[in-house]
């Protein structure tokens, strides 16, 4: 009737115009704009999930939901009259049914209850229903969540989130039961299912339903009285309540009250690369909980086990709170000034004994920019030498190298965004469901949902292999093979995308030539792969729109690490892959900051933002801003430093934040040259292995207890605030470092983190416009980022990073893998997993972690436990030519045939993989080989207690659905729509929403 | 040569240390606020004369099972009756408006002096001397209140 009246992209909702884009719902539309429409199970990062009814509007007259009515133009939109107020307040009776309101002495009653605040914007005054209890008991199993039937509203949120966001799939509910309740895994206890503990549905629970335990008894004032004191007080509550609005004037009282003693701080998790940014709640130096946020750029409402519930470390009993100095046998606690006096007295005599490069420096992927920025500035200005590296030589360096000879920039073309939104992902040698395991849900998300298309390759069959439309186990080490195979039978095609390789790219000719060898019989025969899916994956390539490739380990540590990812980069670009969104190369970065330490400089060769030591203008820029003279040849990396110290040449070290006794392959090698070093500092965290060799150990701060930024995977710099003060005596590693370097006569006077990221934005020039304001709360950066603020959150887009702005084909050649003989008959593979983080110095602080999984496994195939007569829970001995390890087994078919893995969370050196693993390295980078090694197994014991408790994730059984299938709610017979309530016999509301 | 070791000597502060470290911070914090906890410390001694202390700390030490006793009592149904007859009092008294209130209570209290008068005298009231006393402008007005009330009432029972 008034349709015309308006202009075609605005909507009227009570009496005021407002504009939308096409395919929005009237709900994301008030949302969108700050306008307040009541409702309780839709969430902005879930989608409308239609079970609660509280959205019901009208529209034009008829009473829809306005969670999933998509808007038309002139669309007329009553949210507050007589009908529709009543209709919102029937539905919000229906869930009180299901839920008693004690909010003040509720833990959840902190002020973003959507429930509690729900019912109070409708001015419930009194049940309509009797609340009714269900008749199952709360679910206290897991170690970090519990369920409590009884309050839970059925809204299908948390159901939601496990099936569609997360995409573990182990939550439903049974509408068909008598008593409807969520489920997990179809019906068992909560610790004994396969949930992963990644908290999505903890996080989105609209009420106090789903908790996470750390809160509970903690968060209000009067949470923790026994139950026998809280249950008549909640009877004499309802026996003699006024109406609900006077309790709810109460409870936000408490609920105010609250935020005084609960501190809220934004950080970024300390973990694996993807970045996920949240909340933590603290009371004192308790850590109430991690509340995750839709405006956090990576990863919004999404964490996974580690982030959400892996914080324990921080209040660890072992956590170092006192410097520690070598005396004869054992270390001495010291005050700082004995501690900093010793270490400046002999790094300065071993400087002027042997000169600076017999020193070198370790930093930490873990320590913030600011921290690996002052560590390069540390070892280059203060003792004068390049020999700084950090943990990426472990792992991702022949990704960047692949990448810098190709594109020109070693980090993600794009964003998680261009993952999620890529027509194929292609994922190689990385198992980001245990990895990286938020961004690994957005590609379960967009498979699950979307139908993107996903291949994946690797040894074993982990989740998302499961899950891939195409799963390839090729030969190990063979990888370049099949990729330069797959990318000629794209050319010969004709498949190749012409202009773009025309005006972009160079080097053509010579490239062609050099894939002539790689014809699908040679590739079919040396990786194991059909001819027919090597055409396959050909085409799966060619028909998407947007391919994103994804790989880790499993690619870089081999001896042609850098050569394999650079066949990766030549794929993307002959296909065009590169430089428009949805597609692109992506190495996943393994530590929350391993991008960030390379970006600031910690590394022998080059200087912060890229630029090399080598290069005189570079220098001169930074020895003006400095005010020292800078050494002028690449320094040693990781690598070469033990090799160094074995031949006499390195004598002391200065490593922080890094397990190198344990991470670095060969490590009995390793070792040994630690012991030959004449002076070691050791900053910490905790007494690691690698600290029993040094001189001195310092105490160091984790993030949750200093200010700073990381960069993820994504090349995105986020800032991470002060929610602790450091323990004991310890300190943030920046402090340290300046410490150190003043008493060795550096006279630094940094006051705040933000004033050496000032400093690195003014010296290199991709950090340009980096400043703490612009890096404010949720905000981020992806670098590069020039002088106005603007960054690049895809890059290529017009230029690639070379002089000329084309990229590079570069021909490569295949590298036979390493194999110690025929002996050793085994293959050893090796990993992460999702629980722990590495070696677990952290996770294994976590008693809830350590439940779930208390130590490392050995997986063995079905067949060769057969052959070899093995079960789960044999204890083997493997022998490498390097060393040997005893380990107990895993029997599944994950792995196959002759193929083990050995998973990496061990502090016991008995059971660590880098015993096995040799020092041989990937040619260009010197990355070790750890996916190169060959063992033979001798049986120790037949039987024995199995490594993984059976209430762990890998033993559950999922039950996949889409969402909460509200329509089986709809069907029952107890349901009457709310319309026919309120208007009587009209049916408008059952699932029937567009118009 | 460094051989690994695990052996650590902790440096732990002694108790004498430990508690000498605690009495300096008070000493800090007692030195800082000096006028505040002179008055505190008067108050606390009045509260210790006057007895209310020991009560206090009787009731704070018994604070569980107290509680459960004052909570027993009070979820008996006459102790909720009051409870909620006090909580719709007092909702009562929230819906008038006390201006109005003001004037008819304060006619109230007239009333009531002329009626204890009138008690004092004894004289007694005829049938006539009733319908008399109907004439009087001032009876009149009370009369017309009353029916008004008894209207409004009626109102709010059929509602």
């Amino acid at each position: 009737m008034m349709n015309d009246q308006y202009p075609k992209s605005t909507i009227r909702m009570n009496d005021k115009d407002f504009p939308f884009s096409e395919g929005q719902s009237i709900l994301e539309i008030a949302e969108s704009q700050d306008y307040y429409l009541p409702h309780v199970c839709y969430h902005n990062a879930l989608g409308p999930i239609q079970s609660c009814d509280t959205c019901l509007v009208e529209v034009n007259g008829e009473l829809v939901r306005s969670c999933s009515t998509k808007a038309r133009p002139g669309d007329v939109i009553n949210s507050v009259s007589e009908r529709a107020k009543a209709a919102q307040l029937e539905a919000m009776q229906r869930l009180l049914k299901n839920h008693e309101l004690y909010c003040t002495v509720c833990d959840n009653n902190n002020g973003n209850c959507t429930l509690h605040n729900t019912a109070e914007y409708l001015q419930v005054e009194h049940q309509k229903y009797e609340f009714q209890p269900k008749p199952y008991p709360p679910d206290t199993t897991h170690p970090f969540y519990r369920y409590e039937p009884d309050q839970c509203i059925l809204c299908g949120r948390c159901v939601e989130a496990c099936q569609d966001l997360q995409v573990n799939e182990t939550l439903t509910i049974d509408w068909s039961m008598e008593h409807p309740r969520v489920l997990w895994d179809g019906g068992a206890p909560i610790d004994q299912s396969s949930c992963v503990s990644c908290g999505h549905c903890v996080t989105v629970c609209p009420c106090n339903a789903l908790m996470e335990k750390t809160m509970l008894g903690e968060a209000g004032y009067l949470t923790d009285i026994p139950n026998d004191m809280l249950l008549p007080m909640i009877d004499l509550t309802k026996a003699v309540e006024p109406g609900y609005q006077e309790i709810f004037a109460i409870s936000e009282v408490e609920a105010a009250m609250r935020t005084s003693r609960i501190k809220r701080t934004k950080t970024v998790c300390t973990y694996c690369g993807v970045g996920c940014s949240f909340e933590v709640w603290t009371k004192g130096r308790k850590i109430l909980k991690i509340e995750p946020q839709a405006e956090a750029p990576v990863n919004s409402i999404s964490t996974c086990v580690k982030g959400k519930f892996g914080w324990d470390f921080v209040n660890s009993e072992e956590r170092l709170t006192h410097p520690l100095i070598r005396k004869g046998d054992r270390f001495v606690e010291a005050t700082w000034d004995e501690a900093l006096d010793l270490i400046a007295s002999k790094l300065g005599e071993i400087k002027q004994k042997y000169g600076p490069d017999s020193i070198g420096v370790i930093a930490s992927s873990k320590c913030s920019n600011e921290e690996n920025y002052i560590a390069q500035k540390f070892a280059r200005a203060v003792i004068g030498t390049n020999n700084v590296d950090n943990c990426s030589r472990y792992c991702q360096s022949p990704a960047t190298a692949g990448l810098m000879r190709t594109v020109g920039i070693g980090g993600d073309a794009g964003t998680i965004h261009d993952i999620a939104s890529a027509g194929l992902v292609i994922v190689v040698g990385a198992n980001p469901a245990e990895s990286h395991p938020v961004l690994a849900t957005r590609v379960k998300r967009a498979h699950k949902l979307r139908d993107q298309k996903l291949i994946v390759f690797d040894l074993r069959r982990h989740e998302l292999g499961e899950r891939a439309d195409l799963y390839i186990h090729p030969t190990p080490g063979t990888d370049l093979i099949w990729m330069s195979a797959v990318t000629k039978y794209i050319i010969d095609q004709g498949w190749h995308d012409q202009a773009f390789l025309r005006d972009r790219v160079n080097g053509w000719e010579e490239y062609v030539a050099s894939l002539e060898r790689y014809t699908l019989d040679y590739a079919a025969e040396r990786t194991g792969i059909a001819r027919e899916q090597l055409i396959q994956i050909a085409a799966m390539i060619h028909e998407a729109d947007g391919t994103c490739i994804l790989w880790a380990m499993g690619v870089t540590q081999h001896m042609g690490g850098t050569d394999t990812s650079t066949a990766i980069a030549n794929l993307l670009l002959v296909t065009g892959n590169f430089g428009r969104p949805n597609a692109g190369a992506y190495p996943l970065r393994g530590h929350n900051n391993v991008q960030g330490a390379c970006d600031f400089g910690t590394m022998p060769a080059w200087m912060p933002g890229y630029e090399a030591v080598q290069d005189e203008k570079v220098r001169a820029k930074y020895e003006r801003a400095w005010g020292v003279k800078l050494p002028e040849q690449p320094g040693l990396n990781n690598h070469q430093m033990v090799e160094a110290i074995t031949k006499g040449k390195l004598k002391a070290m200065y490593l922080f934040g890094e397990e190198m006794a344990l991470v670095d392959s060969n490590s009995n090698h390793v070792e040994h040259s630690f012991e030959q070093l004449e002076f070691f500092v050791v900053q910490d965290l905790f007494f690691t292995r690698t600290a029993q060799y040094a001189d001195v150990v310092l105490p160091a701060a984790p993030s949750l207890e200093k200010d700073g930024t990381f960069t993820n995977t994504e090349r995105r710099v986020q800032r991470f605030y002060q929610a602790l003060q450091p323990l004991g005596d310890s300190k943030p590693d920046w402090e340290i470092l300046q410490l150190v370097a003043n008493r060795m006569g550096a006279a630094w006077n940094y006051r705040h983190p933000s004033e050496l990221m000032a400093e690195a934005a003014s010296l290199a020039p991709i950090f340009a416009g980096v400043t703490y304001e612009r890096l404010e709360g949720w905000q981020s950066l992806l670098w590069p980022v020039a002088a106005d603020g603007s960054d690049t959150p895809l890059l290529y887009k017009e230029r690639f990073a070379f002089p000329d702005g084309k990229a590079r084909l570069f021909p490569v050649e295949w590298t036979q893998p390493f194999h110690p003989g025929e002996e050793y008959d085994l293959h050893l593979n090796n990993g992460r997993l999702l629980e722990h983080f590495h070696e677990g110095n952290m996770t294994y602080r976590s008693e809830g972690l350590t439940h779930k999984v208390p130590r490392e496994w050995l997986e063995v195939s079905t067949e060769l436990a057969k052959e070899r007569g093995l079960e789960s829970g044999s204890l083997v001995r493997l022998t490498s030519p390097y060393g040997h390890v005893k380990v107990r087994v895993e029997v599944t078919d994950t792995v196959q045939g002759k193929e083990l893995y050995l998973t990496m969370n061990t502090r016991d050196p008995e059971a660590a993989i880098n015993r096995l693993t040799s020092s041989y390295h990937d040619k260009i980078t010197h990355t070790p080989n750890y996916k190169e090694m060959s063992v033979k197994m001798e049986v120790l014991e037949d039987k024995g207690p199995k490594p993984l408790p059976t209430w762990n994730h890998r033993f559950g059984h999922r039950t996949p659905q889409i969402g909460v299938r509200v329509e089986e709610k709809w069907k029952r017979d107890d349901y009457i729509p709310i319309s026919q309530v309120i208007d009587g016999g009209d049916t408008h509301g059952k699932g029937h929403h567009t118009h | 040569m460094a051989k690994a070791i695990t052996h650590i000597e902790k440096r732990v502060p002694n108790a004498e240390e430990e508690q000498a470290q605690a009495i300096q911070e008070i000493l800090t914090a007692a030195a800082a606020n000096k006028e505040a906890l002179l008055i505190l410390i008067d108050v606390v001694n009045q509260l210790h004369q006057a007895g209310l202390l020991e009560m206090a700390q009787g009731f704070l030490t018994n604070r569980h099972k107290i509680g459960l006793i004052g909570l027993h009592q009070l979820n008996k149904s006459g102790a909720q009756r009051i409870i909620k007859n006090g909580m719709g009092a007092v909702q009562f008294l929230s819906r008038l408006d006390p201006a109005k209130l003001e004037t008819l209570l304060g006619a109230v209290a007239t009333g009531v002096d002329e009626a204890s008068e009138a008690k004092e005298e004894h004289t007694h009231l005829g049938m006539m001397g009733l319908f008399k006393s109907m004439r009087d402008p001032e009876v009149q007005t009370s009369l017309g209140v009353m029916m008004n009330f008894l209207r409004g009432m009626g109102k709010g029972l059929r509602a």
